[in-house]
């Protein structure tokens, strides 16, 4: 029995430390993340007698609105070449909840000229640049509105 | 349990909370690591996160607490320590519910067990102790680290297959291993049924069930007793342990009783050849005298299988001697491991007398007290019909042909 057990012990023992190569060395990395709600798409009707009847008195509206929101729509492109374009559905089962992204992209170690570009609707945009380094092993995290309705670098270095 | 095929019916909420409680034990030692916080907690968040994302639940990635070092907030770990401190609570809860339909249930594992892992472990643990991988930096790419697979085993399998592929599998993995009890059902034998004008209420069945299978409750035929055997169909295996457990008889099992075995019995004896050396076994099913051909070509044996050794009541083996058997063989399942609990227990408590029904120490013993009662008993597992058939014939070698005989009677 001791010796099933010293099996069972050593055995879990060595199963709580194996060596394990999670990435590859010198990989560099782009984490980008934002929670934006993006603009409201205009539409606006006029509200039926009928639907007027149904709403409760402190919400009587002669119009009704679509609470909708236009998809945020990202661009990320270093040195000129494009990393990522992508659209974030809102959330949301009417699609009026914030759009919400989070995005790990490898990149190959160097210096590059990152830009970003995040679209609240068809013509409303924030812009990005700089001279960033990506450095082997390390990652360079961009983030949107956390403080203020702006990129900003997280990362240190 | 698996190997017994011991899942449906009655075992069905120890098997469903069986598997939660693997689920919670995973969930205890995450939580536990997280909070270490190194690169191996990393890792664990990182893909923990990505599967979980997946799930329309959370409103918002978790993934995006996981941004960055400056970023990431205390409250996470609280959050932790929370599920970490629910985890175990939960463990508590699910292993008394586990047990739940099981009587006196063997909390404790055996004293030398406990300790050769207690000593082990201890002794592990100075001599290659768990060390922490580097402190997590959510800015920088984990590279080479030292993993826990037990805890983590997911983890290789979600880098190759994606965080998709791993979610399903585990997720199908979950629901069949969850729902198994549904798929291997087998057709219900029937439940024991008490037979009301037999029983005294005398509580012996409802003590030596295993399970949740008996209750007692108010007389209600008017009898001169307080109580009366219920059997609660959906609480009960089948063991038939109650039915060895009545002194009166008054339980039947798919045709099993005191009353019908014991005729049984003397069918069976008298079928042998006389004038040879005659012995009677009685199996458990599951035991080695269970399997098909136990005893082919063994001269002078009868065999009777019962569902469990505990289905045998002690009067059964007596009246086997006084039948015409020159020895009566118990043979139940090894000492661990048996398919229903406490079975070889109370046949040898009810055997040695520590336990009612008792063996009646009269007639037999008086045959020849030098050599023993003529009564064997043996634990063998399905796998041990060697050791079945070799003690047969000893016991056959020692026996001198007709010395219990029934004197007078028959
Ligand atoms: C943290 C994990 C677990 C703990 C602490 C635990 C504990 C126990 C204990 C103390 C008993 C009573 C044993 C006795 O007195 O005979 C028991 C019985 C049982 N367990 Fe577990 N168990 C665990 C996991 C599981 C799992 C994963 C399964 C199956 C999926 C399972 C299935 C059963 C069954 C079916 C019984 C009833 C035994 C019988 O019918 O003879 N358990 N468990
Ligand atoms: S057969 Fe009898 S002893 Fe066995 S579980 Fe059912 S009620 Fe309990
Ligand atoms: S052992 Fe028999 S007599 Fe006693 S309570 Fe159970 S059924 Fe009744």
């Amino acid at each position: 029995m001791w010796f099933l057990v010293a099996m069972v012990v050593i055995g879990t023992a060595w199963l709580s430390a194996l060596p394990y190569r999670y990435s590859s060395d010198g990989l560099s990395m782009l984490r980008v993340s934002f929670r934006h709600p993006g603009q409201i798409v205009e539409g606006c009707r006029d509200a039926t007698e009928e639907e007027k009847k149904n709403m409760p008195d402190h919400m009587r509206t002669d119009k009704i609105c679509s609470r909708e929101r236009f998809p945020v729509r990202l661009v990320i492109e270093l040195s000129g070449e494009t990393l990522l374009d992508r659209s974030y559905t809102p959330g949301g089962l009417q699609h009026d909840w914030p759009s919400v992204a989070f995005e790990e992209l490898g990149v190959k170690p160097g210096k590059y000229h990152l830009k970003a570009r995040l679209y609240e609707s068809n013509d409303s945009a924030f812009n990005f640049e700089s001279e960033v380094e990506f450095k082997p092993g390390r990652v360079v995290v961009l983030d949107f509105g956390r403080s203020e309705r702006k990129f900003e670098i997280l990362s240190a270095s | 349990m698996l190997l017994n095929g011991r899942f449906g019916g009655n075992v069905t909420l120890a098997w469903l909370t069986g598997v939660i409680l693997v689920g919670i034990s995973l969930a205890e030692g995450l939580t536990g690591y997280f909070l270490v916080w190194d690169q191996q907690a990393q890792i664990i968040a990182r893909e923990l996160f990505r599967a979980l994302d997946i799930l329309p639940i959370f409103g918002e990635p978790l993934s995006r607490s996981l941004l960055s070092q400056s970023s990431m907030s205390n409250m996470l770990f609280f959050i932790m320590l929370f599920f970490h401190i629910m985890a175990a609570i939960g463990i508590l809860v699910f292993v008394w519910l586990h047990v739940n339909r099981v009587a006196r249930p063997r909390l404790a594992p055996p004293k030398p067990l406990l300790y050769a892992t207690l000593i082990l472990t201890a002794l592990v643990s100075v001599v290659w102790p768990a060390k922490s991988n580097l402190q997590a930096d959510l800015d920088a790419i984990p590279t080479q680290v030292n993993l826990d697979l037990f805890y983590l085993f997911w983890v290789p399998a979600q880098q190759i297959i994606g965080p998709v592929g791993a979610l399903t599998l585990f997720g199908i993995g979950f629901l069949v291993v969850f729902t198994l009890p549904y798929w291997l059902r087998r057709r219900a034998t029937p439940a024991p049924i008490v037979n009301l004008d037999f029983c005294n209420g005398c509580r012996q069945c409802y003590e030596d069930c295993p399970y949740d299978g008996i209750v007692m409750r108010p007389r209600t035929d008017g009898a001169p007793f307080a109580e009366e055997a219920v059997v609660k169909a959906d609480g009960c295996a089948r063991c038939g342990a109650c039915v060895g457990a009545c002194n009166s008889g008054a339980i039947e099992m798919d045709g099993l009783s005191l009353r019908t075995l014991q005729p049984a019995i003397e069918e069976r004896i008298r079928a042998l050849p006389s004038g040879g050396v005659r012995v009677l076994v009685l199996s458990c099913q599951a035991s080695a005298g269970g399997q098909a051909g136990a005893i082919d070509g063994l001269a002078g044996v009868a065999n009777i299988t019962v569902p469990c050794i505990a289905t045998v009541h002690p009067f059964l083996a007596e009246y086997g001697l006084l039948a015409g058997a020159d020895g009566v063989l118990l043979v139940g399942c090894p000492a661990e491991g048996g398919v229903y609990r406490l079975g070889n227990q109370w046949m040898e408590q009810r055997l040695e007398g520590s336990r009612h029904p008792r063996l009646r120490s009269t007639s037999v013993w008086e045959v020849n007290p030098s050599e023993g009662n003529g009564i064997f008993t043996l634990g063998a597992g399905a796998g041990e019909i060697a050791a079945l058939r070799a003690l047969i014939r000893e016991i056959a070698s020692k026996s001198d042909p007709g010395k219990h005989e029934m004197r007078g009677t028959g």
